[in-house]
């Protein structure tokens, strides 16, 4: 679903010296849709930037969503923009999307947190702590005043079962990831989300000593590309340049991509608004629109192809 | 041709991919569009394009009711993007003509086409499902105030 919904920022706390979270409800209904513990949405920023987002609150609770934001300097911009929101800003974010599904059963969970890494995992605390199921929280930093929802993650996975290890920066002080997943039981689940070479670390120990691993990347959430067909080249017969269809793409996405402008509207072959004269070339027609005569001239951008390369009147 | 049909939702989209919400009553403004829709304020996916029959959009509830039969798909009026959900109303065979909606007249300016945007939109493949019942685009000849419940009738 990539609908968007209208919400309201209904709080913003300061919860580290660089993490800030922020509620928010829907602008227009009592409730936002469910969403499984794991899932993030999309936030569409002011300035027209997309970031994703873990939902870190409870999934029982749907009059809110919290999200939680690390401000980096060193970002594209969308945390800056994100730590600029302020109580009563509208905005729209995607309905919940889920890549990192916390599975029902018996099987002992174990979360592996890194920083601010530690937001969907907390959405999945609360729900093991609704359905009273056991788990174990390890919690990796650098400064245990700079990780978020320490308190709340504590309460919820109750303190003897939280792990906290913070190395102040220095990789010699690193916490040991290898022996402790070799420590766990053999049908252990382990969770994890944070930077890169921890998750890394935390794969490679899985596989090597057998255990299963979840996880959640922060950056590249992507959808997946479906194939439309083989790729082909076309000709723009006004300037002799060459455009390349690649399989996942239409001849639409490729000229427009190449700033070539072709009017189009049902981009499903049934509108007829997006045909183009051809000079040259194999046309494979897939449209349901053009007769027998107008292909012998025509051809439609959206959804026909061509063997090959074709030569456009454009 | 002898028919009465019947309102059963009324929906507008405040903007291009936001989700729809329903209401419960609807405020037409003729030659205009439905006060809240994308399509008046111009924030619409095609409003770059304007045209006097996108100022309100029907779809049977027929429709939708035969793709969960026949797909065990649920497109929900919600979903459709279109503005009024009816039934026992024949939209096809509105257009060029003028019909009323309760107090409302509209004039049916032509079938609405399936789009791929709304696949996209909606992560479903309706493109195909939705050829030839894909609703119909209408001009609000005279304005007003409709409900759920409301009677549509040929004049």
């Amino acid at each position: 679903m990539n609908l968007k919904m209208p919400v309201v920022v209904e709080a913003v706390e300061d919860l580290t010296p660089d993490v800030r979270s922020f509620v928010l409800r829907h602008a227009k209904k009592p409730d936002l849709p469910s969403f499984e513990p794991g899932a993030h949405v999309a936030v569409y920023l002011p300035d027209g930037l997309i970031r994703h987002y873990s939902i870190c609150s409870d999934p029982a609770n749907l009059g809110h969503y919290r999200l939680a934001v690390l401000l980096e300097p060193q970002s594209r911009g969308g945390s800056r923009a994100m730590h600029d929101l302020i109580v009563g800003q509208r905005l729209y974010i995607s309905y919940p999307r889920n890549k990192f599904l916390l599975r029902d059963g018996d099987a002992p969970v174990v979360l592996v947190a890194g920083g601010i890494g530690v937001t969907p995992l907390l959405a999945m605390a609360h729900r093991m702590k609704a359905q009273g199921r056991a788990f174990r929280l390890l919690f990796l930093g650098r400064e245990e005043v700079r990780l978020p929802f320490l308190g709340e993650a504590a309460a919820l996975a109750g303190i003897e079962n939280v792990t906290v290890h913070c190395d102040g920066g220095d990789p010699t002080k690193r916490f040991d990831i290898d022996a402790f997943v070799r420590s766990l039981p053999s049908d252990a689940e382990i969770y994890t989300c944070g930077p890169g070479p921890l998750l890394d670390s935390v794969v490679e120990a899985g596989r090597k000593w057998g255990r299963a691993v979840e996880l959640e990347r922060f950056a590249g959430v992507t959808q997946a590309k479906v194939e439309k067909g083989q790729a082909f080249e076309i000709v723009l017969s006004s300037s002799g340049k060459v455009l390349h269809v690649g399989k996942e793409e239409t001849a639409l996405d490729a000229l427009s991509a190449a700033g070539v402008d072709v009017p189009n509207s049902c981009r499903g072959g049934v509108c007829g608004e997006c045909k183009v004269r051809y000079l040259d070339g194999a046309p494979e027609h897939a449209d349901m629109v053009l007769s027998q005569e107008e292909r012998q001239t025509m051809w439609t951008a959206c959804v026909s192809r061509a063997a090959g390369t074709i030569t456009l009147d454009l | 041709m002898h028919w009465i049909g019947r309102l059963e939702h009324i929906h507008i989209a405040e903007e291009a991919s936001v989700e729809m919400e329903e209401l419960r009553t609807g405020s037409l403004l003729a030659g205009k569009g439905i006060d809240g829709d994308r399509y008046l304020s111009g924030t619409g996916t095609y409003s770059h394009k304007p045209a006097a029959d996108r100022q309100v959009t029907l779809i049977e509830m027929e429709t939708l009711d035969a793709l969960k039969r026949d797909h065990g798909i649920d497109l929900t009026p919600e979903l459709t993007r279109r503005n009024l959900t009816v039934t026992d109303t024949p939209v096809n065979h509105l257009v060029g003509k003028r019909f009323k909606v309760g107090e409302t007249v509209l004039y049916g300016g032509r079938l609405n086409r399936p789009c791929k945007y709304l696949d996209e939109l909606l992560e479903m493949d309706l493109f195909n499902l939705l050829l030839n019942r894909s609703g119909l685009n209408c001009e609000i000849v005279s304005g007003g105030t409709i409900r759920p419940g409301d009677k549509i009738e040929p004049i």
